[in-house]
């Protein structure tokens, strides 16, 4: 599956609307921003965002990418490189 | 070096869904889960191991300046549960930490401290707040003689003589709270710890 990266970031999007906290963080979600800095997703909620990209995109996030999921750059970068196999 | 972590256990009940396929395996390690699932209360044995992980967390990352998403790498270790007192240990990422947890119909509240450390004596406040930085400022500690700031980006509680110590806070719901350090160290301007108790800062609920 071959997915540019304003795709996924379209995805990370709609995965994390039900749980951000600031909207204003949330219309201009771009790659710099910080999942519970900015997005103020509750921590206990993260493990949401990480199960939500686990079934949309059909791949299994490891204990070791799994900490660095702490922004959306972050977690285009683990996406991409799950779906390309690695 | 000292942690908290409050939950609000009526938010963390509509907000997060821990029986969800999956959750508890990225969460919590093996000896954890099996707390859980032999738990009277499993409800209770989240909130409870959950703190315990975000405490260390906050002395992790106070001490290495690094963030990361691993809940995992700290295992919680209820060792002795007195009512709604609870006391332990934690470990993970090379360090051990001792806990002192408190359990209300509302919340749960836990404290992590480096060892040397007696958790359960450090000066603790649990506010019911409007979630606002100025609700803070007036820790109440002290009869109201400190006042909370950060240094760095990090908080800190400050005395009139100008001597701060380590604090941390943590919000969640309806509540506040902040743990601090017995020792105030290190002098601070008085100047600047004036400037945080100006009347404007002075606190009183339902003023403007």
């Amino acid at each position: 599956m071959q997915m540019d990266r304003t795709t996924l970031l379209a995805t990370i999007r709609e995965v994390v609307t039900p749980y951000a906290k600031n909207q204003e963080a949330l219309q201009q979600l771009n790659e710099d921003t910080d999942f519970i800095k900015d997005l103020k997703i509750n921590s206990a909620n993260l493990v949401d965002v990480i199960l939500d990209v686990e079934e949309k995109f059909n791949i299994i996030i490891d204990n070791e990418s799994m900490e660095k999921m702490i922004n959306v750059k972050a977690a285009i970068d683990i996406v991409e490189s799950k779906l390309a196999g690695s | 070096m000292t942690g908290n972590d409050i939950i609000d256990l009526q938010l963390a009940a509509t907000e997060s869904n821990w029986r969800r396929k999956g959750y508890l395996e990225k969460v919590f390690t093996p000896a954890e889960q099996e707390l859980i699932t032999a738990a009277t209360d499993p409800d209770v044995m989240v909130w409870l191991l959950w703190s315990g992980k975000e405490a260390a967390y906050k002395i992790f990352n106070r001490v290495s300046r690094q963030r990361i998403y691993a809940p995992q790498k700290w295992e919680v270790t209820p060792l002795v549960w007195q009512k709604d007192q609870i006391s332990g240990s934690i470990k993970g990422a090379g360090a051990s930490y001792a806990f002192s947890s408190k359990l209300t119909a509302g919340y749960i509240h836990t404290v992590a401290a480096v060892s040397g450390i007696n958790p359960a004596v450090l000066p603790v406040r649990i506010m019911l707040a409007a979630a606002d930085d100025a609700c803070l400022r007036h820790t109440g500690f002290m009869n109201h003689q400190e006042s909370l700031r950060k240094e760095e980006g990090l908080p800190v509680v400050m005395n009139r003589a100008g001597h701060s110590c380590i604090a941390s806070i943590s919000h969640h719901g309806r509540y506040w709270s902040v743990v601090r350090m017995q020792q105030h160290q290190g002098a601070v301007s008085i100047k600047s710890f004036m400037a945080v108790t100006s009347p404007g800062f002075s606190g009183s609920a339902g003023r403007p």
